[in-house]
């Protein structure tokens, strides 16, 4: 500051205290010239026909000369020239492009997610994972020369070594399949934990690893046969604090918490490093201590060829904490790595970069943000560039690395960005939706600070993360927002909210987003944001197989069919009613918050019912509280749920007390019986029946 | 501007509540900082906590708090190096003179001092030697740009607060500290010493720091007895202040403004000040003409201001002709346009001034305006209640959104060159249009991205105390965004697209991607106006790329920073002197800007690069550059043997004769300090236990106390250093005529 002025000039003194200080020609004097050398790192030249080492939406063919590109919202997949980038092929899935329909669901009858191409580029495999099916797209024309539905929502594919094989991930069947790569006949079937995702190839390159989306790690499966060998669980993150800071507002805000969102897993080259791309959710932290900062985690966790845990990089919680990212990033989706594994790439769904990591010392190289696209779902190293791929915008970015003699690394544009689809049929209103729910890109949109957590941090692909968290009104599991909420009565477990806008609260209190209805020009934001989750996030595919793998097709729709009479005939269609099963609303069509609770059907009344599952003790008990317009509401009184997606939105019941769905049957047949009238029983071939029904609605 | 010590501290791993700053140095080789680093887990054989020098910590954490308040008190509140508060537009609204102004600014001080409990110790009962209560307070409305500092302190003021820190153990001692009795650092001859022009720029920057300190002030309420409250239930909030009252919240019933009786009081005066000089800038200070001043009609008309509006600018220089009043204050007679121009620079201090000034104001901010220790002050008593609207009624929340739009306005309108897209430094009106200069500095392009940036995260109620070190969020509406658009745009866009081009005109055009960093662009010529030799430069390229970085998310901006803090070390730091050089030659000169912006650099870089893991080595560099910055150019101790230990006074830089004839330290850019400033509040006298002795430097820290300088506890215009060889052997001698001799 300038203000308090002398006009006298000071003279002071100051010495010299080193021996060679003497020599004022030795000085360093004015501007001195220092020239940096910058080299390109010297990326290994791709080898021909090197293999791809995991699934992915954004993969190049063995000679670096074409980019595949899946397009989940266009169902198609793009072929592009590198050399040009122009698009070569655009190949369609479906019949025809997705439209709205009629009610204006936006929903895409294919959604490729991932691609997997042969060792000698010729056949691109694509899984469709509302489609259920695998696709063999052959390169040079641009046209599929085979498809065969496989399983329910496929998500990662990879192909054998010997181009024999290709094994896919099969989610919602919870098993991976094999296939035979020239007819995608299928082979054999392995069995796994929850929702595997993403495929990689271990380091032996015989070893077939499937992430699993919500836990618990990673599963090995050997390929010749294919069987599966060991699931290795990634543990709970642990808060890392220094002694001095042992108290729990610092603890909460160190990256802790169970692992979810796991997109991705790809060896390390010239290593036998497995590195993984995930999430971890503090849970822990009960509101109102709750924060943007304390609720979602992004990490990599480094395994070892045994699955055993060698590291895990997370955010610098606080100053001096050994933390590998100095910046907060969000929603890591997927990996890459220079081929000499000296840098791991990491695309940032949600916050909308690329992580750069300096893979020998751990520690984060570089950020590139921000991006020009939106939700970056694909990245791919190919002869010296990165490319990325925006899924939102429809777009592929280049970047060129470079790293200097003193270690410093700096990533450029390579050139503009390049379409990766002609065009999108998806209604630009559906896009600035799909945008706002999955971006923390605090940069461009106001739904969270510093980059930390979007609606789908917790609302994994749309749906559920599979905890449940402690907020003020008590504890609660992640509902899922698949398939639209237009026609599933009020929101929140307790008949809180009406619409989707009303989630601004929800950004702002828990995302520390920035949003008001009432200021004119967020409205429409908020109303993008609605429509794309009432109208463009898609039901989960129900489950192709029952519980125990045994039977499928007709098998299983008796089965389904024999529970259904079982779920009517014990009450549980008396509240589960309707094409959502449920009675939220029910006379009172305009789900207007002021009308009297009631725990019947009465016209105008807010009706919700006190099934037995109130949790009355324990650190977040359920307690009265008020809905979003003042109301009371009381703390044991629940909206009924919606069962639409049932299998996908594990663990159940508001508090996520219920871990499968044979375990909620106790609590809702004793919910639905008469007054002083015990419980039907259920005889176990009754229960199983009653169990695949729910797992397929 | 934000000279946040304490966070920056905290970012070093220190733990504030293990600094001591009235840490008695008796020994005749003092610690120029003690830390109780409980971080370091190293214990006494005792088991107590281990003492350790720790400079850049102690520096930053504890010091740099004095360097920065004290220069601004002197302003405010002791020189008298301004115009007089008396006669503010919003105190003094009819304009009285005489003792009907003074009594205007009686009652308010009065009030002021009943509300923040600071009656008695500090504001006394009013009669002639006191008549504004506290003694030999001076409140200016706008400070002058420029004065001769000298005074003729006494050592015989009988106020003292430096007991505070350290009652008991060492007594109260009643000493020359001036920290409650300002009638000896008042300029002893303000007609010879001041020359007599107030500006935007010389108020902006003074205002941001009023600002600035407030919020600090205001960070609790306090009880009778100075602790701190940070609550109070919310029906009793109104009698928060009111004398008498019976609130709970400290040990006994009583709650009042502020953070402490001192700080409440004089809190309550920055608001006022800030309030009083927006009003008299909006209403009375514009032209339209270069030639003639006047205001906007009403305050709606100034928040109304836009493209389409006609022109009306703060002119950069305006000449204060003051006539002696009954009041005891001078009053203005008269004020005449000397300079019409406006400049960047200028309106950078004013944005950023009342960008800060409206969190203040606004309840959405939840750690600021909204809190309850703030809104205390602004539910009517003292200041009236504000309806958080943007509709012109007579409040600070008002004029401080007024001040803002009028200044963005004009950056927009005057300093952004419609050919190139880019700001200059200069601009004038005339009838026949606007005139602009060709150049844009880097310092004031770095300022004003700082500035703009606070006047962002003010409008989204982002801003708090201390600069934040992650990157702001985008979007968020502004209540400006109702008026009139700039250039199409709501105001918050308008806002974003210029901190987006000065961001731009660092990356782009003002420094290069090997790290080199110009003074200047030039915008006609397009091409930067020097080689890129100067080191202010690129510390305002380090500064700007750096607040890039965090308006904007874009992290090519702090990589740049990187590349050109690289340039600062290899072109300007000189491993000789241990300091960084502007220029080649032997003299090493610094400023009070050149400081800021180096200090700054450093903290920055620190903060929002060297603590990022895997940057340890780049952590300890600054830390090393810090301490060393610090302790030479403040305070003039040159620790020419590295001991970490002064050998006083040899080591002081600068040495003159004490009243004795003994050498003393003269300071640095420091120069003088009063008994709070460091390490010593008081000193017993070794020789006779019990007793108490006045020196000249108790702490020994080499910057002599007010009373021994003649100078007030501000910094100097200027500080030159010449390199002398010298060696070990010359341990404990001093330069006298270019050559070590013993002292």
């Amino acid at each position: 500051m300038d203000v308090a002025v002398t006009r006298a000039v000071l003279w002071l003194c100051v010495v010299w205290m080193s021996a060679g200080c003497g020599k004022r020609d030795a000085r360093p004097s004015g501007d001195v010239e220092v020239a940096i050398g910058a080299q390109q790192t010297r990326a290994r030249p791709s080898p021909a026909r090197a293999r791809q080492m995991h699934s992915g939406s954004l993969v190049a063919n063995p000679a670096g000369s074409l980019l595949f590109v899946a397009h989940p919202d266009a169902d198609s997949v793009s072929v592009i020239d590198v050399s040009t980038r122009t698009l070569a092929h655009e190949v369609l899935l479906a019949a025809a492009s997705p439209t709205e329909s009629p009610l204006g669901r936006y929903e895409p009858a294919v959604q490729p997610r991932a691609l997997a191409v042969d060792a000698a580029g010729a056949t691109l495999f694509v899984t469709g994972q509302r489609s259920g099916s695998v696709y063999a797209v052959d390169v040079a024309s641009g046209t599929v020369k085979a498809s065969a539905h496989v399983c329910s929502e496929p998500i990662g594919v990879l192909v054998s070594r010997d181009d024999a094989h290709v094994f896919v991930a099969c989610s919602q069947d919870d098993e991976v399949v094999e296939l035979r790569a020239s007819d995608l006949s299928r082979l054999r079937i392995a069995p796994c934990p929850r929702e595997p995702w993403a495929l990689a190839w271990a380091a032996d390159g015989k070893t077939l690893l499937a992430t699993h989306l919500l836990g618990p790690g990673v599963t090995a499966f050997a390929t010749a046969p294919l069987a599966r060998r060991k699931t290795w669980p990634l543990a709970d993150g642990v808060a890392q604090g220094l002694p001095c800071r042992a108290c729990a507002a610092h603890l909460s805000r160190e990256p802790h918490g169970p692992v979810r969102g796991i997109y991705d897993a790809l060896v390390r080259p010239g290593t036998s490093e497995l590195w993984v791309a995930h999430i971890m959710l503090g849970i822990d932290t009960p509101q109102p201590s709750l924060d943007f900062r304390q609720t979602v985690f992004p990490a990599l966790s480094i395994l070892d060829t045994r699955g055993r845990p060698l590291a895990r990089l997370s955010v610098q919680g606080n100053p001096g904490d050994a933390g590998a990212f100095g910046d907060v990033v969000s929603g890591p989706h997927a990996l890459a790595f220079s081929p000499d594994g000296h840098f791991a790439l990491v695309a940032d769904a949600s916050s909308e970069d690329v992580l750069v990591v300096d893979a020998e010392r751990r520690v984060e190289a570089a950020l590139v943000r921000p991006l020009r696209g939106h939700l970056p779902e694909g990245i791919a190293w190919v002869d010296g560039k990165i490319y990325v791929q925006d899924r939102n915008t429809e777009t592929i970015e280049a970047f060129r690395l470079t790293a200097g003699p003193d270690g410093k690394v700096s990533v450029e544009a390579d050139g503009a960005p390049f379409r990766s689809l002609s065009s999108d049929p998806m209604p630009v209103s559906l896009r600035l939706g799909q945008k706002l729910y999955f971006s923390a890109n605090s940069d461009d949109v106001p739904t969270t600070q510093n980059h930390w957590v979007s609606c789908a941090s917790c609302h994994i692909e749309g749906r559920s993360d599979a905890v449940t968290w402690l907020f003020t009104q008590g504890p609660r599991d992640t509902p899922t927002n698949a398939g639209g909420l237009l026609d599933t009565g009020f929101l929140f477990r307790t008949a809180d909210r009406t619409r989707v806008e009303d989630y601004f609260l929800t950004i702002n209190l828990e995302q520390g987003g920035h949003f008001q209805m009432s200021e004119p020009s967020q409205r429409p934001l908020l109303k993008a944001l609605a429509a794309f989750v009432n109208e463009a996030i898609p039901a989960p595919v129900p489950p192709s197989t029952d519980a125990s793998h045994a039977l499928r097709g007709k098998a299983l729709d008796d089965l389904r069919a024999r529970g259904e009479a079982v779920f009517s005939r014990v009450g549980c269609a008396t509240c589960h009613a309707g094409p959502a099963k449920t009675d939220s609303g029910s006379g009172n069509p305009e789900l207007n918050l002021k009308g009297p609770v009631v725990a019947s059907d009465t016209p105008g009344g807010v009706l919700l019912h006190d099934v037995g599952t109130c949790v009355k003790s324990g650190p977040a008990p359920d307690v009265d509280h008020l809905d979003v317009d003042g109301d009371p509401r009381a703390a044991c009184s629940f909206d009924t749920p919606a069962l639409r997606g049932l299998s996908d939105s594990a663990p159940y019941l508001h508090d996520g007390s219920a871990m499968t769905l044979a375990d909620v049957l106790p609590a809702m047949l004793a919910a639905s019986a008469k007054p002083g009238i015990p419980p039907e029983a259920l005889s176990s071939e009754e229960r199983r029946a009653l169990v695949e029904y729910l797992r397929g609605l | 501007m934000q000279l946040s010590g304490e966070p920056l501290a905290e970012a070093m791993g220190r733990d504030l509540k293990h600094y001591k700053r009235n840490d008695p140095c008796q020994e005749s080789v003092c610690p120029p900082g003690i830390y109780y680093a409980t971080l370091h887990a190293v214990t006494t054989e005792d088991g107590g906590p281990s003492r350790v020098v720790d400079i850049p910590g102690f520096s930053s954490a504890v010091e740099s708090y004095e360097y920065s308040k004290q220069p601004m008190n002197n302003v405010a509140f002791e020189s008298g190096a301004g115009t007089s508060l008396l006669f503010g537009p919003v105190l003094n609204p009819n304009g009285v003179r005489g003792t009907r102004a003074l009594e205007l600014a009686q009652r308010w001080v009065s009030h002021m001092a009943r509300a923040s409990n600071a009656t008695g110790r500090f504001v006394q009962e009013i009669d002639a030697s006191h008549p504004l209560g506290w003694p030999g307070l001076w409140p200016t409305l706008q400070p002058f740009a420029e004065w001769d500092p000298s005074i003729h302190p006494t050592r015989t003021a009988g106020c003292s607060i430096s007991s505070d820190d350290n009652p008991g153990a060492k007594g109260a001692l009643a000493c020359g500290d001036y920290e409650c009795d300002y009638t000896s650092l008042h300029l002893p001859n303000r007609d010879r010493q001041v020359v007599p022009a107030i500006g935007p720029g010389p108020s902006g920057w003074a205002d941001w720091k009023y600002a600035l300190w407030t919020l600090n002030y205001l960070q609790s309420m306090h009880g009778s007895k100075e602790t701190a409250v940070e609550s109070v239930n919310p029906t009793q909030l109104a009698y928060v202040g009111v004398p008498g009252n019976s609130i709970a919240g400290g040990r006994l019933p009583g709650v009042y403004l502020g953070s402490s009786n001192i700080e409440g009081f004089q809190a309550g005066n920055f608001i006022q000040i800030l309030d009083n000089q927006a009003a008299q800038w909006l209403l009375q200070l514009t032209t339209t003409s270069g030639t003639t001043l006047g205001g906007f009609a009403n305050l709606p008309d100034a928040l109304r201001y836009g493209p389409a509006s006609p022109l009306r600018w703060f002119p950069a220089s305006i000449r204060v002709t003051e006539r002696a009043d009954a009041s005891g204050f001078p009053a203005p007679a008269g004020y005449a346009i000397t300079e019409p121009g406006s400049r960047l620079l200028d309106l950078a201090g004013l944005l950023g001034a009342y960008a800060t000034a409206y969190t203040l104001t606004d309840q959405a901010n939840a750690d600021v305006g909204g809190s309850q220790s703030v809104r205390a002050y602004f539910d009517g008593d003292p200041f009236p209640e504000q309806n958080q609207k943007p509709d012109g009624e007579p409040t600070l929340h008002d004029r401080a959104l007024a001040m803002i739009r009028v200044v963005v306005v004009n950056i927009d309108r005057m300093h952004l060159d419609p050919a190139t897209g880019l700001l200059v430094d200069r601009a004038s009106a005339s009838g026949t249009g606007i005139s602009r200069g060709t150049t844009l500095s880097g310092e004031a392009a770095a300022y004003t991205l700082l500035a703009l940036r606070t006047a962002r995260r003010a409008l989204d109620s982002q801003l708090a105390l201390y600069s934040n070190t992650t990157p702001d969020t985008a979007g968020i509406p502004t209540p400006l965004d109702a008026f009139p658009p700039l250039g199409g745009m709501t105001f918050g866009a308008r806002l974003d697209t210029l901190i987006a081009t000065v961001a731009g005109m660092f990356y782009d055009r003002l420094t290069t991607p090997e790290g080199r960093a110009y003074a200047g662009w030039d915008v006609a010529r397009a091409t930067p106006t020097d080689d890129g030799t100067s080191l202010d430069a690129h510390t305002a390229a380090v500064r700007g790329l750096l607040i890039g970085y965090l308006a904007t998310g874009a992290t090519k901006y702090r990589v740049r920073a990187q590349a050109v803090f690289d340039q600062v070390e290899r072109a300007f730091y000189d491993p000789a002197a241990r300091v960084y050089r502007a220029t080649p030659g032997d003299a090493i000169v610094f400023t009070p800007r050149r400081f800021a912006l180096l200090q700054s650099m450093l903290r920055d870089t620190y903060e929002l690069v060297a603590v990022l893991p895997g940057n340890d080595s780049m952590a300890a560099l600054i830390r090393d550059r810090l301490g060393r910055l610090n302790k030479l150019v403040l305070d003039g101790w040159d620790d020419r043997d590295g001991d970490e230990r002064i050998q006083w006074p040899s080591e002081c830089a600068r040495l003159g004769p004490d009243a004795s004839g003994r050498p003393l330290g003269l300071g640095g850019l420091q120069m003088a300090e009063r008994a709070l400033t460091g390490e010593s509040g008081a000193m017993e006298d070794p020789l006779h236990p019990g007793a108490r002795v006045l020196a000249e430097d108790r702490d020994h820290d080499c910057v002599p106390e007010i009373s021994a300088a003649g100078l007030p506890a501000a910094l100097a215009s200027s500080v030159t250093f010449t390199l002398t060889p010298w060696t070990v052997a010359q341990e404990g001698q001093v330069v006298r005529g270019g050559r070590w001799t013993s002292p």
